[in-house]
């Protein structure tokens, strides 16, 4: 069985933070990553951040040439870990490469995040993909995802993968909503998809963000938005259109067209439905975190009732209600990847404490991540979801408890 | 539906094409030679040749194709070099590689049962 003293779920920006601040002490770490390119979303990231670029790929080369400095750091890609066991002295863990299992004294999970389906009739056509799709295509692989697509669905990451696409020459028909649902189906509705919109509005063009305070106004925001021409407003290199929403998407053996109709201030679908023609459909319905490892190894969870905010309870270092089983990145929740990195940075300083047996240990360290993490949520250039702030209180206030009654 | 991209950014960095960097390599696909990019993944290299349908739904009996493309959500299995329900999206390519769709319809014909389904 090999042994290590750490072992790394994820090789994001979370995963290889820690890795190299563990690896600069001379830990043996190894990071595991079931993609064969170590970087996780990192990859397909790219956008203007103030007066610079965020190029993620960059971003990921500079932290695995950092990684290569320091030789007790070892990645393993290409390798799922489908389980974790806790034995007296660390871990057992299992992984898809059919080889012995790993033992580490310490875990940290660095599983990211994944996107939540958007299911229209006709979503499992082939050229219907999520949004992230769309970006890993264009921007890490450099392949066309079509010659002209639609996005389905408001939020962060379509703007972002929008004005991407538009960079690399990809046309769109726009940005517009899911289907309002059927009688009685609880959920999603339009009024929540619109409500985002205030939130996303710093990405709009300069002339339409002092309308982001009306749009804050529910009296407001139905009357800017129905009155939205159909065509919708240039944002992101593309047009937006509030009004109009994807009822189906059609096709024989891959996607030739969309079916659109157009939405009243109520959110409810009115006059006739007609189709656009489009090779590719992109959904963007939100991401939520991947929480199953530590869930499975045992530690408390925070859930939620469609699994949409479902975290491991966690400390301020990362740690877990579980000893030595530590998480980073946006298993905790959906934030940007500047925000991951200092999360990494935390979780290395609760692992030091752990495999030294010093709980108290390295403090100025964890004072100093500690306002990383809070400049980097400053300076976030998305906001996935504004819910996160309230639920991270929560959770963290949870595990004090849990942790001084256990 | 097809190509390979070259992504130039108005007034920012420019990324470039991917095939300049990567080699060329030949893999086969449902037993007729293709070419694709040494070490992408295979879903990438079958895409950007036109092929889009990776596959079949065993219940169903519909076309399949990538959808998260980073391996979260197993749409777009097959069967790569022996083994049944690797993920094309993470598999990277490589000179000789076999790949193959699983579940074509005139093979969900011949099981038991399937005209109950
Ligand atoms: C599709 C998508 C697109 C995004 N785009 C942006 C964007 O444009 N801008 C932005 O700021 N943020 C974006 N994000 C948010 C993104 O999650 C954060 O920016 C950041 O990358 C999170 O870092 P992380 O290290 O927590 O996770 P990730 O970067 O997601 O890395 C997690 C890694 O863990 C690996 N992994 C997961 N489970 C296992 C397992 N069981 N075994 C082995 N390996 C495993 C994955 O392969 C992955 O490489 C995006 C998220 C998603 C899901
Ligand atoms: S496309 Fe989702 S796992 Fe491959």
């Amino acid at each position: 069985m090999s042994q290590t003293d750490v072992l790394v779920v994820g090789a994001g920006p979370a995963g290889l933070t820690a890795a190299q601040e563990l690896g600069r002490r001379g830990i043996r770490v190894t990071v595991i990553d079931e993609y064969p390119t170590a970087g996780g979303r990192l990859l397909g990231q790219l956008y203007q951040a103030g007066d610079h670029w965020w190029v993620g790929r960059q971003v990921a080369e500079q932290l695995l040439s950092d990684i290569s400095g320091h030789p007790a750091v070892r990645l393993r890609l290409g390798t799922s870990v489908s389980g974790l066991e806790r034995r007296d002295k660390g871990w057992v863990v299992e992984d898809t490469s059919g080889g012995e299992p790993a033992m580490a004294r310490a875990v940290l999970l660095a599983t990211g995040a994944a996107e939540i389906p958007i299911a229209i009739p006709g979503w499992t056509l082939p050229g219907v993909m999520t949004v992230g799709a769309a970006q890993v295509m264009a921007n890490v692989h450099r392949v066309r995802p079509g010659q002209r697509g639609v996005i389905v669905g408001l939020g962060a990451l379509s703007f972002a993968v929008a004005q991407e696409l538009r960079w690399a020459g990809v046309d769109l028909a726009g940005i517009v909503m899911p289907p309002p649902p059927r009688n009685g189906m609880p959920g999603w509705t339009v009024e929540e998809e619109w409500r985002k919109m205030a939130h996303l509005a710093h990405l709009a063009p300069t002339w339409m963000r002092p309308l982001s305070s009306l749009l804050r106004r529910a009296g407001w925001r139905r009357r800017l938005l129905a009155g939205a021409p159909q065509a919708g407003v240039a944002v992101a290199g593309t047009r937006l259109r509030p009004n109009v929403a994807a009822l189906a998407i059609e096709g024989d053996a891959a996607v030739s067209a969309v079916v659109l109709q157009r939405l009243n201030g109520h959110g409810n679908l009115v006059g006739e439905p007609w189709r656009e023609a489009v090779d590719f459909v992109c959904t963007s319905g939100g991401l939520r975190p991947i929480p199953d490892l530590a869930a499975a190894a045992g530690a408390a969870m925070h859930y939620s009732w469609d699994g949409r905010y479902d975290v491991p309870l966690f400390g301020p270092c990362g740690d877990t209600t579980v000893p030595g089983l530590y998480v980073a990145g946006n298993i905790l929740g959906i934030e940007g990847a500047a925000v991951a990195m200092a999360q990494g940075q935390l979780a290395s300083v609760g692992i030091l404490r752990h495999l030294l047996g010093k709980p108290d240990g390295f403090g100025p360290e964890a004072d100093q991540f500690a306002l990383q993490l809070a400049e980097a949520r400053r300076h976030a250039p998305l906001v996935f979801d504004p819910a996160w702030a309230a639920i991270h209180e929560k959770v963290m206030a949870d595990f004090q408890r849990e942790t001084r009654e256990g | 539906m097809s190509g390979r991209l070259t992504i130039r950014i108005p007034g920012g960095p420019d990324l470039g094409p991917q095939a300049e960097t990567l080699r060329q390599v030949t893999f086969s696909f449902d037993g007729q030679p293709v070419v694709g990019l040494e070490g992408e993944p295979v879903a990438m290299s079958l895409w950007a040749l036109g092929y889009r349908a990776l596959g079949w739904n065993e219940e169903s009996g519909r076309q399949r194709g990538l959808y998260c493309a980073i391996g979260h959500c197993f749409e777009c299995r097959m069967t790569i070099d022996g083994q049944r329900d690797q993920r094309a999206c993470c598999y990277p390519v490589r000179e000789g590689l076999a790949v193959s769709r699983q579940s074509k319809p005139v093979d969900l014909e011949m099981q038991d049962g399937m005209d109950q389904v």
